[in-house]
C-alpha cells in the first residue's frame, strides 16, 4: 500500500492506492471540537446531508442516482471520537477500471461534492419536509436506546460516571435539544462546518491517484486555512470509592456495567499494552479470565464484554445475566482485575495474546475501513500504524502489563434490574 | 480436482471429493492477509425428527445450537477455543434453521488450523457434566436473545405464519426445551448427522489449493472410519394458511412496529427456478417498496412510516416476503402493503437499472475471504452448487420474466405482528 500526503492549503488529501480492494472509498472529513451544544445539531444536520441535496431533493431521487453510478455507497454522518466531533461524508464505489464508462470517477467526484456544497436550501433555510422527516427519525433514534438493554445500561452507567463529560452525551443529543432546532438553526450550522471545521480528505483504492486529486481540486475550492488543534483524549473524573446504582427496568434479564477510570496511559499503553492486557482479562474471548470464571465455571451469562473506549480513558464490562447473580459476579470480576495487578497469569497468557492481537491486526489490512481509519489516526493524532505496532507487540513484557494493570481504577457500578 | 470458473470476473473456485465423502470448496486468493475456514453440517434447528436404521427418532428443539455449543470440548478441561487462541487463530460457529457451521479464521500454521477443525468437530466427546454446565448458558442466550422486543416480535411473526414448520422455535430453544435436553439426544445427532458425507469445508484466501487437499486427504484417510447412516429428514409438509392473522403484542418498544409476513404458495412458480424466483422476486419487491419506490417516498413523505424494509425467502413450498416498519399507522401499512402488492408493476427502465446494479455487486463479491466463504456455503445450502453464471443469469432476465412473477402471485396469505410500548412500561 503506498500512503501519500498532500497540502491543497485549505484541506490535505491523503491517499492509499493499493490493488486489494474492488471498491474506492473517498471520505471527507470535516473535524471540530465536540461540545455539548453543537453534538445534537451536528448530527441533524449530517442526516440531513445524507437524506438530500439541491440537485437530489429526495431519497428516491438519490438512490436512483446512486444506482445509475452502479450503485455507489453515499453516506454522510457524525461521530464523537473523545472530545472530537466529525462530520463525514463517504462515497464508496466500484473500482473504474471495472467500469466502461470513461468519465465515471469523474461523476462520482462531483456527485459527492454537489452532496456536501449543494444543500438543499432556500432563503437560507433547509426544506421543511425533509427537514421534518430527519427530525422524527432522530427522534425515533433516540428513544430506540430505550428499547435495546445493553446499550441503556451503558448509556445509564456513563451518565452515573459523570453526566458532564463528553463521553456521557449520545451524539444525537437529546430529544429536547432536537426539538429546539430550526431549519434556521441547521443552516447556520451548516455554514459553520463548511467555513469552521478543519477538513482531510482521505481516498482508498487502485485509483490514479492525480486524476483523482485533480478531481477534488476541480470541485472543492475552500479558501480558508484552519489550523485548531484538536485534544481528542477526554480526562473523566476520578472517584475515591466507587459509586454503586441500580434502576429499575421491563426486561427480561438484567444488565451489569462496570466502568473504570484507566490514568495516565502513556501513547504505547493506549496502543498496545491495553489491548494485550484486555485479551487475557476479557476480550479473548472463550479463553480469558472474565468468560472461565463468569460463563465456563458458573454458567451465569453468556456473553460478557470487556470494552476499551481508548480515547474515554475508560474500561466497561458489561454483562447480560440474572438479577440473583450480579453479585456473586461483580467478585469474579475484581478477583480478574486484582489478578492482572499481582501479576497472576502465566508468560503463556502473553504470548496468546500477542499472536491473537497480530491476527487482528493483518485481518484488518483486509478491511479497507480498518485500514483508512487507522491512517486517519496517523495522520490526525500521529497513532501508531498497523506496520509499527505488529513490530511493537513482541517487545511488550509481563512487568509492563502488570503497571499498566494497577492504572485501572474502579468508578461506577451499575445494574439495570429485570422486570420483578 | 474440479476447477469452478466463475463468468465475468475471472476467479476460480476447486472442488474436490475426499475418499471419506466431505467436500472441500477452495477459492484462492493471494491479496488477503487471513485465510477462512468453515466446516458445515448439513443439520439445522428444524431437523427435530428424522428417521434412521427405521426408527424414527424425535429430538428436542434447541438440540443443533446445543451440540454446537458443546462440541467445542475436546477431552476434560481441553477446549477447542483455547487450542485455536493458542496458535493465533480465532474459532466460532453457529446454527442456523438449516445448517451448523464452525469457523476459524488465521493467516498462518493452515496445517494446524485445517486439521484441528476437522479433529474438533468430528470428535465426539460428550459428558453429562457437560451437558449440564452448558444448559445454564443456553437459557441466557436464549433470555437475551426474547430481552430484544424485535426478536420477540419475529418469534411471534414466525408462530402466526407457519402451522407446522419447525422455523416457528427459537434456534436455541427456549428454557423449557433446553432443560430436557439429554446426553442421548446429543449422541444421537451426532451420530446420525455429524459424519463427512453430510458435511464440507470451505476455505478461502490466502492458500494454495493443491496444498489444502494434500493436507485434508493425510489426515482425513485415518480420521473417520464410520458408517454413515443416511438419516432421512422428516419435514412436515407446511400448509399455505397462515395460523394467526393478526397479533397485538405489549413489549419494550418505544413506538409501534409493524412486522408483517406475505406466504406465497410456490406451485404456481414450479417452472421458475429458485434463483430466478428469489432474484425475481427481489427486483419486483425494490421496484414497488424500495427506496427508488414512489409508493416508499409518498410513505416517508407523508410520515406514514419511518423506514419500511423488505427481504425475501424462497422455501421448499412457498415464496415468504417480509415487511419491517417502524409507524404510527400500523394498520393503515397493513393495508397498503396489500393494495400493492395487487399491483405490483414496473417499468423496462427500472427493471435494467435494478440488473445493473446486480452485475455490479456480483464483481464486488470476491474481494473479501470472508465473505466468500459465506456465499459459498449459501450457494451449496442453497441450491447444492456453485453458481458460477450469476452474471449471465441477471442478463438473461427479461421485462416479461417479471411480468409473468406479477400474472403468477394470485393466491397468498398475511400474517402481522403489532409492537406495542407497555403500558406504564418502566423502561
Amino acid at each position: 500500500m503506498e500512503y501519500k500526503s498532500i497540502d491543497c492549503k485549505s484541506y490535505n488529501i491523503h491517499t492509499i492506492k493499493t490493488n486489494r480492494f474492488k471498491t474506492t472509498r473517498i471520505e471527507v472529513v470535516f473535524r471540530s471540537k465536540a461540545t455539548k451544544e453543537t453534538l445534537a445539531i451536528n448530527s441533524f444536520l449530517a442526516a440531513m446531508l445524507c437524506e438530500s441535496s439541491k440537485k437530489y431533493p429526495t431519497r428516491r431521487q438519490l438512490a436512483i442516482k446512486c444506482e445509475d453510478l452502479y450503485k455507489t455507497y453515499y453516506y454522510c454522518y457524525a461521530n464523537k471520537v473523545g472530545d472530537c466531533l466529525n462530520t463525514i461524508f463517504s462515497v464508496n464505489f466500484i473500482n473504474p477500471e471495472f467500469i466502461s464508462e470513461d468519465d465515471y470517477l469523474k461523476k462520482v467526484v462531483e456527485f459527492l461534492f454537489e452532496m456536501i456544497l449543494k444543500p438543499n436550501v432556500e432563503n437560507e433555510e433547509f426544506n421543511l419536509g425533509i427537514f421534518n422527516i430527519v427530525k422524527n427519525n432522530i427522534l425515533l433514534d433516540i428513544e430506540s436506546i430505550e428499547e435495546n438493554a445493553e446499550k441503556k445500561a451503558i448509556n445509564n452507567a456513563l451518565v452515573a460516571l459523570d453526566d458532564e463529560s463528553i463521553s456521557a452525551l449520545n451524539i444525537l443529543g437529546t430529544k429536547e435539544e432536537v426539538l429546539k432546532i430550526t431549519p434556521e438553526k441547521l443552516y447556520d450550522a451548516y455554514l459553520k462546518l463548511i467555513n469552521n471545521s478543519l477538513v482531510d480528505i482521505f481516498i482508498i483504492g487502485n485509483t490514479d491517484v492525480n486524476k483523482i486529486v485533480k478531481c477534488i481540486k476541480d470541485n472543492y475550492h475552500n479558501r480558508k486555512i484552519r489550523t485548531s488543534k484538536i485534544n481528542y483524549y477526554i480526562d473523566n473524573k476520578i472517584r475515591k470509592k466507587p459509586l454503586n446504582k441500580e434502576d429499575a427496568s421491563a426486561f427480561l434479564q438484567s444488565q451489569l456495567v462496570l466502568l473504570y477510570n484507566l490514568e495516565d496511559l502513556n501513547k504505547t499503553e493506549k496502543e498496545i499494552t491495553f489491548h494485550l492486557l484486555n485479551y487475557i482479562l476479557g476480550s479473548g474471548g472463550l479463553s480469558s479470565k472474565l468468560y472461565r470464571y463468569i460463563r465456563e465455571e458458573n454458567s451465569y451469562c453468556y456473553k460478557i464484554a470487556s470494552m476499551y473506549f481508548k480515547y474515554d480513558n475508560l474500561l466497561c464490562i458489561a454483562s447480560s445475566l440474572a438479577k440473583e447473580n450480579i453479585q456473586h459476579t461483580i467478585k469474579l470480576i475484581n478477583k480478574a482485575i486484582k489478578e492482572m495487578q499481582t501479576g497472576d497469569f502465566t508468560e503463556d497468557d502473553i504470548k496468546d495474546a500477542k499472536q491473537n492481537m497480530l491476527l487482528s491486526l493483518n485481518v484488518n489490512k483486509n478491511n479497507p475501513n480498518a485500514v483508512l481509519a487507522n491512517f486517519q489516526f496517523k495522520v490526525f493524532l500521529g497513532n501508531y500504524n498497523i506496520e509499527e505496532k505488529i513490530e511493537l507487540i513482541e517487545k511488550i513484557t509481563k512487568q509492563e502489563i502488570i503497571n499498566l494493570a494497577k492504572k485501572i481504577k474502579l468508578n461506577t457500578v451499575y445494574v439495570l434490574s429485570e422486570e420483578e | 480436482m474440479k476447477e469452478i470458473k466463475i463468468k465475468g470476473t475471472g476467479e476460480v473456485i476447486y472442488e474436490h471429493l475426499c475418499k471419506n465423502g466431505l467436500t472441500i470448496y477452495i477459492w484462492p486468493y493471494q491479496l488477503s492477509e487471513e485465510i477462512n475456514l468453515s466446516l458445515t453440517i448439513k443439520y439445522g434447528s428444524i431437523h427435530t425428527k428424522f428417521k434412521s436404521n427405521n426408527k424414527v427418532v424425535t429430538v428436542p428443539n434447541g438440540i443443533a445450537h446445543f451440540l454446537e455449543h458443546i462440541k467445542f470440548n475436546e477431552a476434560k478441561d481441553v477446549t477447542a477455543h483455547d487450542y485455536f487462541y493458542k496458535i493465533g487463530s480465532y474459532t466460532n460457529a453457529y446454527t442456523t434453521y438449516d445448517h451448523t457451521s464452525y469457523e476459524v479464521v488465521c493467516n498462518n500454521n493452515l496445517k494446524e488450523n485445517l486439521e484441528h477443525l476437522l479433529y474438533f468437530v468430528f470428535n465426539p466427546y460428550f459428558t453429562k457434566g457437560l451437558i449440564q454446565k452448558e444448559k445454564g448458558i443456553i437459557i441466557e442466550e436464549s433470555k437475551m436473545i426474547l430481552n430484544n422486543p424485535y426478536n420477540m416480535g419475529y418469534k411471534a411473526l414466525l408462530n402466526g405464519l407457519y402451522k407446522l414448520d419447525n422455523k416457528r422455535n427459537l434456534i436455541t430453544g427456549e428454557k423449557d426445551d433446553i432443560k430436557q435436553i439429554t446426553i442421548e439426544d446429543v449422541k444421537s445427532v451426532y451420530d446420525n448427522f455429524y459424519h463427512p458425507q453430510n458435511a464440507f469445508l470451505t476455505v478461502t484466501g490466502k492458500v494454495n489449493p493443491y496444498e489444502v487437499v494434500k493436507i485434508i486427504d493425510e489426515f482425513t484417510d485415518n480420521l473417520i472410519d464410520t458408517k454413515y447412516l443416511k438419516p432421512e429428514i422428516i419435514e412436515p409438509k407446511e400448509v399455505d394458511e397462515v395460523v394467526c392473522k393478526k397479533q397485538e403484542i405489549q413489549t419494550t418498544v418505544t413506538k409501534d412496529k409493524l412486522l408483517l409476513s406475505v406466504k406465497i404458495p410456490k406451485k404456481p412458480f414450479k417452472n421458475i427456478s429458485d434463483l430466478n424466483l428469489r432474484i425475481l422476486f427481489n427486483i419486483l419487491l425494490d421496484i414497488n417498496f424500495g427506496t427508488t419506490s414512489n409508493l416508499n417516498e409518498h410513505l416517508i413523505q407523508n410520515a406514514l412510516v419511518d423506514e419500511l424494509y423488505y427481504m425475501v425467502s424462497v422455501e421448499k413450498n412457498h415464496i415468504i416476503v417480509t415487511f419491517e416498519s417502524s409507524t404510527s399507522y400500523p394498520k393503515e401499512i397493513v393495508k397498503t402493503i396489500k393494495e400493492a402488492l395487487n399491483k405490483l408493476s414496473f417499468s423496462s427502465e427500472d427493471f435494467y437499472r435494478k440488473n445493473k446494479t446486480l452485475i455490479a455487486s456480483s464483481i464486488l463479491g470476491y474481494e473479501d475471504a470472508a465473505d466468500v466463504n459465506s456465499d459459498i456455503r449459501a450457494d451449496i445450502i442453497k441450491y447444492g452448487k456453485i453458481i458460477n453464471n450469476i452474471q449471465d443469469v441477471f442478463k438473461s432476465l427479461k421485462v416479461e420474466d417479471g411480468e409473468e412473477i406479477i400474472a403468477k402471485l394470485k393466491k397468498y396469505e398475511i400474517s402481522y405482528v403489532i409492537l406495542k410500548p407497555k403500558e406504564k412500561a418502566k423502561i
